[in-house]
């Protein structure tokens, strides 16, 4: 039940959103003699300062959030699966190693860290001046942040699977057999990881997106003119004196959305 | 700790422009010598293992360096700071408990019945919130809408000012509940998963064989248990609190840590940014290990190891 209600919003969510370069208007046309009108027929949820059309920017920014949610947990899932597996077939000192720097990242104050790393200099760390400031770029950095300081919950859990597989008979007897490390790993581990690797990088988008969100929002992260949920707050947060029904719709589709991955996540952990 | 603080410093090292880039640009009368010198005085241009080691050499005794934002030395900002996210961090604490656990002990007291499944979908909408909006949303129902409350505005609340407590309680409300929400769902989660867990314990048989009501059993002997794992979770939320009111701070314009270290980092203030993050990472570890002690003090059973 959970997981059908959840899915009918994710499809509700996603559909017009993937569909918007066709439905809806142009995100980025600009109207100043039509600014910050209220939702009319034309304007179905009015427009912002700029006078652009505000459910088109939504739909243009939740193209943008949704793909950095989902690359970014792909990305956190690859990274937190290879050091769990790795982790808990070594065993040993090198899984304790692993696993103190697990707990190290738990440990630290996420949000500053996320900042300072956002805010560095990509020009001191040698990146080419063309590639930092092309628009691909903030985005980019974003993912590999969040995903770095993202991957700490699945090696956790990748590794406590890995360790109860390698006691398992079918995983001993390939052992018994000298089947080759690397193909034990892929053909007898890894399809028993996946479906929890699938469920936990599927949860771990919510709180992406919340962090994405709460990046952009400082001004760190997706930076227009390209919108995101996070960075449209932003502006929004400029007008709530004058506008305040501007900050309205982004907030609530990035909560309907975090509030459905949730669900499907609780869900799928009850099967 | 150490190797922490040798991660902080590397990072503020790549940090956008250095402190005498920012001086040339300010002065165009210093001459190419000047800044040689200037460098020198700085310690920049020198590896970082040396200046690493001179900052903690400062930093032991005491010396946190000057902020060049703020033209004051780094203590004087961070403290009143640090008291001021602690105030906020304390208020939303105190709601998220008054609200989570009510609402946990009524929805694990009977799991399945339909307060159970009303309040689990609250926590789910909580947990769901993105805080910047929560606290945007807030300011336009109470203070543009309603006009009740103040949007921002806090000064000073540790020096005597006009306003009075009443209405520094009114310049802390929205922001305590704003970063209050998310920590009442997770305690509603937490304190009915564990209401659940202990309710297969066979203390709980005895007692009721014994012939206590069963609002009894639940008050004095469920509740008592099911709190110890949530008192852990509290003491890691105190920590994530006070690292995690950077974006509430920000958004309500509160003096506190949070709101001082964005400020640092977009303005690269180096020293007052170091400061900052190295304190609240020292307050994230603090809290980490405080939850393992009071573990340890509550249940008798778990030695700490």
């Amino acid at each position: 039940m959970k997981v059908k209600i959840a899915l009918a919003l994710l499809v509700l969510i996603a559909l017009p959103v993937l569909l918007s370069p066709w439905l809806a208007q142009d995100p980025s046309a600009i109207d100043l003699a039509g600014r910050l009108i209220a939702p009319s027929a034309a304007h179905w949820l009015g427009s912002d300062e700029l006078g652009r059309d505000e459910l088109a920017r939504l739909l243009a920014g939740g193209r943008v959030s949704l793909a950095v949610a989902v690359i970014t947990s792909a990305l956190a899932a690859v990274l937190g699966g290879l050091i769990g597996l790795a982790s808990g077939w070594w065993g040993g000192w090198k899984d304790a190693a692993l696993m103190r720097l697990t707990d190290g990242i738990i440990a630290l104050p996420l949000l500053p860290l996320l900042i300072v790393l956002a805010a560095l200099d990509p020009l001191r760390l040698g990146v080419p001046v063309q590639l930092a400031t092309s628009e691909g770029f903030a985005i980019a950095r974003l993912i590999v942040i969040i995903a770095l300081v993202g991957w700490t919950t699945i090696a956790r859990l990748v590794r406590a699977q890995t360790l109860s597989l390698k006691a398992r008979d079918h995983v001993r007897a390939a052992i018994a057999l000298g089947v080759s490390p690397v193909r034990l790993v892929i053909r007898h581990i890894l399809p028993y990881v996946t479906s929890p690797l699938l469920v936990a990088a599927t949860t771990s988008m919510g709180g992406i997106i919340l962090t994405e969100s709460a990046l952009s929002f400082l001004g760190l992260g997706v930076r227009p003119p390209v919108a995101s949920w996070g960075n449209m707050l932003s502006g929004a947060m400029d007008l709530v004196w004058s506008a305040p029904l501007l900050a309205l719709w982004p907030g609530i589709a990035i909560f309907l959305t975090v509030f459905a991955i949730s669900l499907l996540g609780d869900g799928l952990n009850e099967i | 700790m150490a190797v922490m603080s040798v991660v902080v410093f590397m990072l503020m090292g790549a940090m956008p422009g250095d402190p005498i880039d920012l001086m040339i640009s300010g002065n165009p009368h210093l001459t190419p010598a000047d800044v040689v010198r200037l460098k020198e005085l700085y310690g920049i241009g020198r590896p970082w293992p040396i200046r690493w080691w001179d900052w903690v050499g400062q930093l032991v005794q005491g010396q946190l360096g000057y902020s060049r934002l703020f033209a004051r030395e780094v203590g004087w900002i961070v403290l009143p700071a640090l008291g001021h996210t602690a105030l906020l961090a304390a208020a939303a604490m105190l709601m998220a408990l008054g609200i989570g656990l009510p609402l946990g002990i009524i929805a694990g007291a009977k799991p399945g019945s339909l307060w159970d499944r009303a309040i689990a979908a609250l926590s789910y909408l909580m947990l769901s919130l993105p805080t910047f909006w929560l606290g945007l949303m807030l300011i336009a129902l109470f203070s543009v809408w309603l006009d009740w409350l103040p949007a921002s505005g806090s000064t000073d609340l540790l020096s005597p000012h006009e306003g009075g407590l009443a209405d520094r309680l009114r310049h802390l409300l929205l922001p305590a509940a704003t970063l209050g929400v998310g920590g009442a769902g997770q305690y509603i989660r937490h304190m009915r998963a564990a209401m659940i867990a202990q309710s297969q314990e066979p203390y709980l048989r005895t007692a009721r064989a014994k012939g206590c009501s069963p609002w009894r059993v639940i008050v004095t002997h469920l509740v008592r248990n099911a709190l110890l794992p949530v008192v852990t979770i509290a003491a890691l939320e105190a920590g994530a609190l006070m690292s995690g009111a950077l974006v509430t701070e920000t958004v309500f314009a509160w003096p506190g840590l949070g709101r001082l270290s964005y400020e640092a980092i977009m303005g690269n203030d180096y020293n007052l940014a170091l400061s900052a993050l190295l304190l609240a990472t020292l307050l994230t570890v603090l809290a980490s290990a405080l939850a393992d002690l009071a573990y340890g003090l509550l249940d008798p059973r778990i030695k700490s190891s």
